[in-house]
């Protein structure tokens, strides 16, 4: 499954943005950054990939702050079993 | 924010190499375990946040606290009372280790036959792989058991240790004994932070941590319906963060995500499937990030709906007395709250256990119990049987399972919770 983060420079930045794209009926999902996409223990925004073209969008044209958009490939499964 | 929190950890004197193998087990495990759920309530959003950076976020706000003069206590167990570091100007961190990651470190020094969560929490600080424990101004122990009691020793070597003697019932002499324990906590939180705890300092911290207690009572009070509108692991991840936020903070944000529970609860919206059987976990506490039983339960289809554990209920069940007229009337509200209400296995006898996971299968709805607890646990292991014993008697159905940090058993406690499930839906 293709998922895709936005990625910060600041938690704040993160939040702000995450309750932004809320408003405007974009929802994402606060998630811990993905080591994919960058090596650290970071704040990042997760897309489906069904709506990364609308956030896109949004994004460009309201001059939001964020660092990068990642894609990454991801399968959450429940019954992996591996735990921290 | 990486280079932040990478500044902060070496600023630590954190193992940076090391450390970074946790942070990248992270991301997947929080994945798997809490973001393949569907249909999570909106308010998880901020506890997403905290655990998406739980070594940075609140380890910089502590730090910063640090700077003004604060001091942070460390502490392992519900038995200490916060209400005491609060009214010194202090900040509670909970530091218990729930990682497999930490435990070779704590072998390093521990005997192998000790409890995962102890030999953890050692191997966090030893290790220098976990900011909290770097962080910590001073450690404030319990003689709750003998291998945590020795493990203490150990740890004072390394960091300013502060004991507080359990007494094991709950007699008036041992009442006594829990209010002196107090009194004398007081006074060493007072030297060490240079703060006077006074009445009025006291009687405050006592309002901010019953918030906090009612807040989180009103979680709990959600999944008592029938369709129950948050899972297990979500909220066994709150409990887990709880123990380190700020509580103001933590409340205002528990309660935010209840009115929305409670919305979902009106609505009839459910996270489980319908007829689901309802769990209830007793035993041993689940610190974070040991999330591997409430995950196995849950992706096999059933749902936990209460957890009977220092993680669980012994965290925020009854509230302190408030508006106390003296120190002496406050201190004695504190130890009829703690030694009075928490009824750990350490304990002898300890009916009260028996009876609070009785009521609560019943207050819960719950189709069956499992009293689950950590390898080595000599206390919770041989309690096992009296707690079997009693829900037999009242008719509950109860697996008893004992694990560790590790990943390796998973399947065979998959195995076992499916084949009670089966059992529960007849």
């Amino acid at each position: 499954m293709t998922a895709y983060y936005i990625l910060f420079d600041s938690h704040e930045q993160a939040i702000r943005l995450h309750g932004t794209l809320h408003e405007a009926g974009l929802p994402t999902t606060i998630s811990p950054t993905p080591r994919q996409a960058s090596v650290c223990c970071g704040v990042s925004l997760m897309v489906p990939e069904n709506e990364i073209e609308r956030v896109r969008a949004y994004l460009a044209d309201h001059s939001c702050i964020y660092k990068s958009v990642e894609q990454v490939e991801q399968e959450f499964n429940a019954r992996r079993d591996i735990y921290c | 924010m990486a280079d932040k929190n990478h500044e902060m950890w070496e600023n630590l004197g954190m193992d940076l190499e090391t450390h970074d193998q946790l942070c990248s087990v992270l991301p997947t495990a929080f994945g798997d375990v809490f973001l393949s759920q569907e249909n999570r309530p909106a308010g998880m959003d901020y506890f997403n946040m905290v655990a998406a950076d739980i070594h940075g976020l609140r380890p910089a706000e502590l730090i910063d606290e640090q700077k003004k003069g604060r001091k942070v206590f460390g502490t392992f167990c519900v038995f200490v009372p916060d209400e005491v570091i609060i009214a010194a100007d202090g900040i509670v961190t909970g530091l218990c280790g729930g990682s497999q990651f930490w435990v070779p470190e704590g072998e390093k020094v521990l005997p192998s036959n000790t409890c995962p969560l102890i030999k953890a929490s050692l191997g966090a600080r030893l290790g220098k792989t976990c900011p909290y424990f770097r962080i910590a101004d001073m450690y404030v122990g319990e003689t709750t058991c003998d291998g945590k009691k020795k493990a203490y020793e150990i740890l004072g070597e390394d960091v300013p240790m502060h004991i507080m003697h359990l007494p094991h019932g709950k007699r008036p002499q041992d009442m006594a004994a829990w209010s002196d324990e107090i009194h004398l906590f007081i006074k060493r939180v007072e030297e060490f932070t240079g703060n006077t705890v006074t009445l009025d300092k006291l009687n405050e911290s006592i309002k901010l941590i019953n918030a906090k207690r009612r807040a989180l009572e009103r979680l709990y009070n959600c999944r008592k319906n029938a369709n129950v509108p948050i899972s297990g692991r979500d909220t066994l991840l709150i409990m887990q963060i709880a123990f380190f936020d700020d509580p103001a903070r933590l409340t205002q944000m528990v309660n935010k995500l209840c009115d929305e529970l409670e919305d979902r609860v009106a609505k009839g919206v459910s996270i489980a499937p319908k007829k689901a059987p309802r769990i209830l976990i007793t035993g041993t506490p689940l610190a974070v990030p040991n999330w591997k039983m409430h995950n196995i339960i849950e992706s096999s289809g059933a749902v936990v709906v209460c957890e009977e554990n220092c993680t669980g209920t012994r965290y925020f069940a009854h509230e302190v007395k408030e508006d106390n007229k003296t120190l002496d009337e406050a201190v004695d509200a504190l130890t009829e709250r703690y030694l009075g209400n928490i009824h750990c296995a350490c304990f002898t006898p300890n009916p009260g256990r028996m009876d609070d996971i009785v009521r609560l299968a019943k207050e819960y709805q719950v189709d069956g119990v499992i009293d689950l607890n950590l390898k080595f646990c000599t206390l919770y292991d041989t309690e096992g049987r009296l707690v079997e014993r009693r829900l037999k008697e009242e008719g509950i159905p109860c697996l008893g399972l004992e694990t560790d940090y590790t990943d390796n058993d998973a399947e065979q406690l998959r195995t076992r919770v499916e084949a009670f499930l089966e059992l529960l839906r007849g």
